[in-house]
C-alpha cells in the first residue's frame, strides 16, 4: 500500500477542498506537513482513519461535529453541505479510490437532516486501466490492510508510549494474530464452540435419557465456566488499572519533598522484596524438580542396607562370588581330564566328586546380576543420603528467604506507617489510598486464584461428562453418527487451539527479535526490550550477570513503542512474501501480509533534543512511506536535519485563527517563509494547505 | 531466539496424528473461515460450519 494523497472537503478546520500528496520514491521515503498546535495535524490524521474504517483516534475530540463550521454558515436553508475524505493509493499493481462521504442538509429547524451518512465507495482501477467500483468496500480496505492493524500504521504519535502500557496487551496480542492471518484460526474456533452447540442440540433429540441428562449437566457447566471467565477477566483489568493507579502515587510520592526519601526507601525494599520472592521461587521449583525425580527413594529405608547385607551373608559364606564356574565344570567332565591330571571317567569316584563341585559352582550371569545389584545399592543409598542432604540444606535456605521476606514487609509496613503519618496532608492522603488500593488488588488477587482453581475444576468436570456422554451406550445409529459429529467438532477446535498457541507463540519470538534490532538501532542506552509471554513490551539492562528490569520514562516508552510498531511493518513486508511462497502448511492462510505506509501524529511530542534525534533517525527506516505531521517548533532544526536526504514532500499547513489579537507567524523553509498562522478575515477559524517547493524534495 | 520451524513440525505433527475425520473438519475449515475471513455479513457461518462436519462425519 503506497498513499498518492488524501483529498478532504468541508472536514473540520479545512473549509472547501484541500489535497495533501506524499512521496512514493523510495529513497527519498518521508512525506512532512508542519502545522501549529490546533491547525488541523490530528484531524488530517483522523481523516485517513475516517475515511479507510470510518473511525476516528481517542484523541480526536467531539467527533460527532466533522461538517465544516463556515461551510455549513454559509449555506443557504435547503441547501445540502458535502463533507468527504477521498484517499488514493496504489497496492500490488492496482490504483484505489476510497471516498467516504457525508451529506448534511440545512433546514430551519437546529438539527441538520443527514442526507448521507458516512457512506463509503471504492474505485479500482487495474493494470490495464479498466476502473471498476468495488462491491465490497469495506471488506477490500481490510483484506488490504485489516481495522485490526490499521492503529499500528496510523497513530498519534503522542500516544504511542501508551503501547507499553498495561491497557495495549490485548492490542499487541491481536495485532500478531492478525499479522500471521491467526484471525482464521480464531474464528474457526469460536464458531466451533458454536457449530458444537447445535450439534449437542441435535444429539440431545436423538439420545437416550440418560445421555440427554449428560448433554444438560455439561451445558450447565460450560455455561457456569463462561460466567466466571468473564469475572476473571473484568478482575484482570480492575487489576491492571489499580496498579497503574499504584504506579502514579508512588511517582508523586517521589516528587515530593516530605515523602521522597521514604518512597525510595519503599522502592528499595519492594526491589530486595522481590527479588528475595524470586530466590524463594527458584528454590521452590529446585526442590519440586530435585523431589519428582528421587523423591521416591524417601521411601526405600532399610531396602538398600537389606540388599547389602544379604549379598554380604552370602560372600561370607563363600557362596558369592563362587570359587568356580559351572560351566567350567562342565567343560573339565566333558574333556575326561580334571587339572590335577586325573582321569575322569563317567561313574569313578574321581569323576563323582568333580560332578558335585557342578552343584556347587556359581552361574555367570546371576553372579554378574548380583555384582551389579550390589553396586546399584551402594549407588542408591548414596544418592539417598544426597536427597536428604539437599532437602536438609535448601530447606534452610528457604526458611533463611521466608525469614528476610517477613522482615522485609515488616519494613515495608513501616515505611507505609510513616508516610501515613507525615505532617503533610496530601503525602497522608496520597498514602492512604496507596494502602487502598493494595489491599483491594491483594482480595482482586485472592479472588482471581479462586476463580482460576474452579473454571480449572469446571473444565475438569466438562470433560469427565464428555466422557460420558461419550461412553453412554449408543442403540441407534443416529445417535452414534450425531456422537461422531460433536466429537469431530470438538476434536477440531482443540487442534485449531493448538495451532492458535503455536504460531501466536512463534510470531511473538519472530516480533522480539525485530524489535531488538530495531531497539539497538534507535536507542544509545545499553537496554534489551523483550516481549514476554504475556505480550508486555518490557525494557531490562544487564546488571552482573542478570538482567534487570528497567523503568521506562516517556522518551524510553515511545522509542520502544516505535520499535514495535517498525518490527510490526517488518513481519508484515515478510508475509507477503511467505504468502507469495505459499503451500507451506498453515502458511498460506489468511492475512497475506503487505507493504504499509506509516502515518503519525506529532512523534516527537514532548521529547527532548537527544531523544528527538534519535527517532528522528529511527522514523525514515522503519516503513518504506512515512508520513509525519509536526508543529514548527518539533519539526525544525534537529528533525529536519535527520530527515534532510530522505524528506520526498513537504507541506505547510496554515492556521487562520479567529483570534482577532493573535501574532501572526512564518514558517521559514530552505530560507523561504510559508504562512503557518495567519488571523481569519471572517468569524471562523480554519486551515489550508500550501506545497513548500524546491530546498529539500 | 527459539528456531520457529519446530513449532511448524509440531503443527504439521498434530494435524498427522489426529483422526482422518478431524484432519478433514480443521482443513475444511481453513478454508471456509479464511472465505468469509473478511465478509461484512457472519450471519449462517455456524449454520455452514454444522453442514461442513456432517457432510465429513457421515
Amino acid at each position: 500500500m503506497k498513499l498518492r494523497s488524501l483529498t478532504v472537503e468541508n472536514f473540520r478546520q479545512f473549509y472547501g477542498r484541500c489535497s495533501l500528496h506524499f512521496s512514493a520514491s523510495d529513497e527519498k521515503n518521508v512525506t512532512v506537513f508542519y502545522g501549529a498546535n490546533g491547525a488541523g495535524k490530528t484531524t488530517l490524521l483522523n481523516a485517513f482513519t475516517w475515511c479507510l474504517y470510518g473511525e476516528f483516534t481517542p484523541a480526536f475530540e467531539n467527533a460527532a461535529h466533522i461538517v465544516n463550521e463556515r461551510a455549513w454558515n454559509e449555506a443557504a436553508s435547503g441547501t445540502e453541505v458535502p463533507c468527504k475524505v477521498i484517499a488514493e493509493f496504489d497496492h500490488e499493481d492496482r490504483k484505489y479510490m476510497v471516498q467516504r462521504n457525508t451529506i448534511h442538509k440545512k433546514i430551519s429547524s437546529a438539527e441538520p437532516q443527514v442526507v448521507r451518512d458516512a457512506e463509503l465507495s471504492l474505485d479500482i482501477t487495474d493494470e490495464s486501466g479498466r476502473t471498476t467500483r468495488g462491491k465490497t468496500a469495506a471488506d477490500t480496505i481490510n483484506q488490504i490492510l485489516p481495522a485490526r492493524l490499521s492503529n499500528f500504521f496510523f497513530f498519534d504519535g503522542e500516544r504511542i508510549e501508551n503501547l507499553v502500557k498495561p491497557d495495549a496487551y490485548k492490542e499487541i496480542e491481536d495485532a500478531i494474530k492478525t499479522i500471521l492471518g491467526l484471525e482464521v484460526v480464531e474464528r474457526a474456533i469460536k464458531h466451533l464452540g458454536a457449530a458444537s452447540k447445535k450439534l449437542e442440540a441435535e444429539l440431545r433429540e436423538v439420545a437416550t435419557p440418560e445421555t440427554q441428562k449428560f448433554i444438560d449437566e455439561k451445558q450447565d457447566m460450560e455455561k457456569s465456566r463462561e460466567t466466571k471467565l468473564l469475572d476473571k477477566e473484568k478482575l484482570g483489568k480492575n487489576l491492571d488499572a489499580l496498579k497503574r493507579e499504584q504506579e502514579l502515587i508512588e511517582s508523586k510520592l517521589r516528587n515530593l519533598q516530605e515523602a521522597k526519601k521514604l518512597q525510595e526507601k519503599r522502592d528499595r525494599l519492594v526491589k530486595e522484596f522481590s527479588e528475595n520472592q524470586e530466590s524463594v521461587g527458584a528454590v521452590r521449583k529446585e526442590i519440586a524438580r530435585r523431589t519428582s525425580r528421587q523423591g521416591y527413594l524417601a521411601f526405600t529405608k532399610g531396602l538398600f542396607d537389606g540388599v547389602i547385607s544379604t549379598l554380604e551373608s552370602h560372600r561370607q559364606k563363600g557362596e558369592i562370588p563362587s570359587p568356580m564356574k559351572r560351566q567350567f565344570v562342565e567343560d573339565l567332565l566333558k574333556s575326561g581330564e580334571c587339572i590335577c591330571g586325573t582321569a575322569l571317567q563317567d561313574g569313578s569316584e574321581a569323576f563323582q566328586k568333580v560332578k558335585n563341585w557342578k552343584d556347587r559352582a556359581g552361574l555367570a550371569d546371576v553372579e554378574e546380576a548380583w555384582t551389579r545389584l550390589c553396586a546399584q545399592a551402594e549407588e542408591s543409598q548414596r544418592i539417598r543420603e544426597e536427597l536428604f542432604r539437599f532437602l536438609q540444606e535448601r530447606g534452610g535456605t528457604l526458611a533463611k528467604l521466608t525469614a528476610t521476606q517477613t522482615f522485609l514487609r515488616e519494613q515495608i509496613n513501616e515505611v507505609g506507617a510513616e508516610l501515613g503519618a507525615t505532617e503533610s496532608e496530601e503525602v497522608r492522603k496520597l498514602e492512604d489510598r496507596r494502602h487502598t488500593i493494595e489491599q483491594e488488588a491483594e482480595d482482586h488477587k485472592k479472588q482471581v486464584w479462586g476463580l482460576d482453581r474452579e473454571i480449572e475444576a469446571l473444565g475438569d468436570e466438562i470433560k469427565r461428562k464428555e466422557n460420558q456422554i461419550q461412553a453412554s451406550q449408543a442403540q441407534e445409529m443416529r445417535e452414534k453418527k450425531a456422537k461422531m459429529r460433536v466429537q469431530a467438532a470438538k476434536k477440531a477446535r482443540e487442534v485449531f487451539e493448538q495451532i492458535l498457541r503455536l504460531r501466536t507463540d512463534d510470531v511473538r519470538l519472530q516480533l522480539d527479535e525485530r524489535i531488538k534490532k530495531t531497539y539497538a538501532k534507535i536507542s544509545y542506552k545499553a537496554y534489551v526490550p523483550t516481549l514476554n509471554e504475556q505480550f508486555h513490551l518490557e525494557l531490562s539492562k544487564a546488571v552482573g550477570l542478570e538482567d534487570e528490569t528497567v523503568a521506562k520514562g516517556t522518551g524510553e516508552n515511545q522509542i520502544l513503542s516505535l520499535s514495535f510498531v517498525g518490527a510490526l511493518a517488518d513481519l508484515a513486508r515478510q508475509r507477503v512474501a511467505e504468502a507469495k511462497e505459499g503451500g507451506r502448511s498453515g502458511h498460506s492462510i489468511g492475512f497475506q501480509g503487505g507493504i504499509y505506509p506509516i502515518v503519525m501524529d506529532s512523534p516527537f511530542g514532548s521529547l527532548d533534543e537527544n531523544y528527538r534525534d534519535q527517532v528522528a533517525a529511527a522514523i525514515p527506516l522503519l516503513a518504506p512511506q512515512v508520513v509525519v505531521f509536526v508543529t514548527k517548533s518539533q519539526g525544525l532544526g534537529v528533525v529536519r536535519e535527520r530527515f534532510a536526504t530522505r524528506i520526498g514532500r513537504e507541506s505547510v499547513i496554515t492556521y487562520f485563527t479567529h483570534k482577532s489579537d493573535a501574532a501572526e507567524e512564518d514558517i521559514v523553509l530552505d530560507a523561504r517563509g510559508y504562512p503557518y498562522i495567519r488571523r481569519s478575515q471572517n468569524a471562523f477559524e480554519w486551515a489550508s494547505l500550501t506545497e513548500v517547493t524546491g530546498g529539500k524534495r | 531466539m527459539e528456531s520457529a520451524e519446530p513449532k511448524r513440525m509440531q503443527i504439521e505433527k498434530l494435524l498427522a496424528d489426529v483422526d482422518e475425520d478431524t484432519r478433514r473438519v480443521v482443513i475444511d475449515l481453513f478454508k471456509l473461515e479464511q472465505e468469509m475471513l473478511y465478509m461484512s455479513q457472519p450471519y449462517g457461518i455456524v449454520e455452514d460450519v454444522v453442514a461442513r462436519i456432517k457432510e465429513i462425519v457421515k
